[in-house]
């Protein structure tokens, strides 16, 4: 088996004031939700530091550790003792290969990276540190759950690039490869308004695609800007009412589903017109087909006695019924 | 058209079209390519494998259907629509072509002449263009020549292009319509890219009708973008003052539909495009299509400038529509789908009487089933 790192047993005190940071993950899993900084330095102010940072030696390493030295674990405890105000730390010098730094952060992080997303930011971290794509494919996709092709880490790169605000709502909302994946096809500034209304409307994973596909199509149809869509009157007036956060989303869902189906959502309120004016007094329901697709109407009837059911024979050859039905099937 | 690579059946060295390609390679093989728009570059010249004779796939009992048959002998197209179902379809997206006119002959004429009585209206466009690729237009000769002499079978030949100039000389005997798909020249330019100008398609039509070609119109599928009622009465306007309405054989009308899958294939690959951003409904056959209101709008308003320019005589019909979409547009709707292979069938022969010899029997017809 390939020996990947050599790990000098010697526990030494340095300054810390050069390191090279730029192998901290940490920042993303704070983003995540999936570290906790300020209960780690708790029980850091009980116990101190009881095992060494870890830094690479670059002189000793490949192409893509430049400085010096490099902190590749400990950087929480880096911050902490910087915020005590110490001035060396205990470290492990390693000596590491590309592959073996890989092969590091990738048992150090691995257990960690559950989402898609949460993989997404990981490989393109392991990128812009400078570890090149087929070291990525080779060694890290496997470990991760993934397939290890090119066209899957572009994948992930492109969800990885989405904003941040909507990258926290995915992972939390634990979405799949392909239903973040379609989000890195609508504009990027529509996407972050959008989830700057999550504090107004709620935003379920459903709703939130909904939104996207209805407003980009919107947008498309009428080769509008994003602002443009949030300045039409009837937009504006719902997010900017004073109703509650639930009725607000059912009126803003109602308001996008006009605006996406204009012809349909006419023709729906001009049957529930006749529906209304012609068969409101009689005890049966009209249904149809919403698509307009189909010429069928479903008359339903709810009876609890034997009685109500000659009630509701008289009703349907009543002729004001018979005309509501006529001109409900003139539409179809 | 300049392909990357040509590579050809062993089996088929010897034709003559090979002949016309500066350089291929010879291999039994497609070379397998799973992108779409790089198979279109690359031409594989193959045998027949298995039946390519069969019903449009397009087929379902939940609309009217025009029943026609094909020969699916040509796999992916050089032409690059924007609305095109080949690029959610292929598998192997190599621009692929049976050119074996005798066995595939051979194929129909064992099928068909199990129903003697019936008209076939055979199509060799259903995953490809039918003149497109200008080097094997022999090919199309060949079939052309073939069909002059299969007595119940019509060959439909149909394009996006202009290079007809080889089929003016064959003796056609009247069993070959060539039919032209039309969009007005904004759809052309935006939507079927590489295809010819509306004008090189009616310059071609016109060269056909002289040749004595049937020619068929395909306004389908209709496209909705800003002034497209004027640009629809515009291209009716443009054929109409070339072509005589004699010379049409059909009309057929349709409409913009795709999958959802399809969607996003469309989306990803040309996103400039604006065609899946205007409103649409799912239908039963899970195809995206504007609302029927609409449908219903530009059907009729198309029917009523095919009126005004005369062609009221040519055999009308929609593609892939329901049953009320019939009965609002035209007043009227086909029994079922083999009354209206029945109709298409004695409008030909009462008005094309070369291309369909016999009068169809109605109660045959009448009884197919699907």
């Amino acid at each position: 088996m390939e020996r990947v790192s050599t790990v000098t047993p010697e526990v030494s005190l340095i300054s810390f004031k050069g390191l090279d940071l730029s192998l901290d993950f940490s920042g993303v899993l704070e983003l995540l939700g999936l570290w906790d900084t300020a209960e780690f330095f708790d029980s850091l102010d009980i116990s101190g530091i009881l095992c060494p940072l870890v830094i690479v030696d670059a002189r000793a390493s490949g192409n893509f550790v430049n400085g010096p030295y490099k902190l590749v674990d400990g950087f929480k405890r880096l911050a902490w003792a910087r915020r005590k105000g110490l001035d060396t730390i205990p470290v492990t010098r390693a000596q590491m290969t590309d592959r073996g730094l890989l092969a590091f952060l990738l048992s150090k992080y691995v257990h960690l990276l559950k989402t898609c997303v949460a993989r997404a930011l990981f490989l393109k971290f392991l990128l812009q540190i400078g570890i090149d794509d087929q070291a990525i494919i080779d060694v890290a996709m496997r470990p991760l759950g993934l397939q290890a092709y090119k066209g899957l880490l572009e994948k992930h790169l492109r969800i990885a690039d989405l904003p941040e605000e909507l990258l926290t709502f995915c992972h939390k909302k634990d979405f799949s490869l392909k239903r973040c994946l379609n989000f890195t096809y609508q504009p990027r500034q529509l996407l972050v308004k959008i989830m700057a209304l999550e504090d107004r409307i709620s935003l379920s994973a459903s709703f939130l695609q909904e939104l996207c596909d209805s407003i980009s199509e919107i947008m498309k149809r009428n080769e509008m800007a994003v602002e443009e869509f949030f300045q039409i009157e009837e937009v504006k007036e719902v997010l900017g009412s004073d109703i509650d956060r639930s009725s607000k989303t059912n009126l803003f869902r109602q308001v996008i589903r006009r605006l996406r189906y204009p012809i349909l959502s006419k023709i729906q309120r001009e049957l529930k017109e006749i529906e209304k004016e012609y068969l409101g007094p009689f005890p049966f329901e009209v249904k149809w087909d919403e698509s307009l697709e189909n010429r069928r109407l479903r008359i339903i009837a709810s009876i609890k006695h034997i009685g109500e059911l000659s009630d509701f024979r008289s009703s349907l050859s009543n002729p004001k019924a018979e005309e509501g039905i006529k001109r409900l099937l003139s539409y179809f | 058209m300049k392909f990357k690579s040509v590579t050809v059946h062993p089996r088929l060295s010897d034709r003559n079209f090979v002949r016309d390609f500066d350089r291929y390679t010879l291999a039994e093989q497609s070379p397998k390519f799973s992108d779409y728009r790089q198979g279109k570059r690359h031409l594989f010249i193959t045998s027949k494998k298995g039946g390519l004779f069969h019903i449009c796939a397009s087929l379902d009992p939940r609309y009217i259907c025009c029943s026609t048959h094909v020969i699916s002998h040509i796999s992916n197209c050089p032409f690059e629509c924007t609305y095109c179902f080949l690029q959610n379809y292929l598998t192997d997206t190599t621009l692929t072509v049976v050119a074996d006119t005798d066995a595939i002959v051979e194929e129909i004429f064992h099928k068909t002449s199990l129903q003697p009585w019936r008209l076939f209206r055979i199509g060799t466009w259903e995953l490809g263009d039918s003149l497109a690729i200008e080097p094997l237009n022999q090919f199309a000769i060949d079939l052309v020549s073939r069909f002059k002499s299969l007595d119940n079978c019509l060959l439909k030949l149909r394009t996006k292009g202009s290079a007809v100039e080889p089929l003016l000389d064959v003796e056609h005997g009247g069993k070959t319509v060539i039919s032209w798909t039309v969009n007005p020249p904004e759809v052309i330019k935006r939507e079927e890219i590489g295809t010819a100008s509306l004008e090189k398609r009616i310059q071609a039509m016109e060269k056909v009708a002289r040749a004595g070609y049937p020619i068929g119109l395909h306004f389908d599928p209709m496209i909705v973008f800003n002034g497209w009622e004027t640009a629809y009465e515009d291209l009716v306007d443009a054929i109409f003052s070339v072509i005589e309405p004699e010379n049409v054989i059909w009309i057929s009308i349709g409409s913009l539909r795709f999958n959802p899958e399809m969607k996003k294939k469309i989306e990803n690959n040309y996103p400039a495009s604006k065609i899946t951003a205007q409103e649409m409904v799912l239908g039963d056959d899970n195809k995206f299509r504007y609302p029927r209101p609409l449908r219903e709008e530009m059907y009729s308003l198309l029917l009523s400038f095919l009126k005004a320019a005369g062609a009221e005589q040519c055999f009308v019909y929609l593609c892939m529509e329901r049953w009320n979409v019939w009965e609002r547009v035209f007043g009227r709707c086909p029994r079922s789908i083999g009354h209206l292979d029945y109709l298409m069938a004695k409008t030909v022969h009462e008005r094309f009487p070369n291309s369909a010899p016999q009068s169809p029997p109605k109660d045959l017809y009448m009884a197919l089933t699907y």
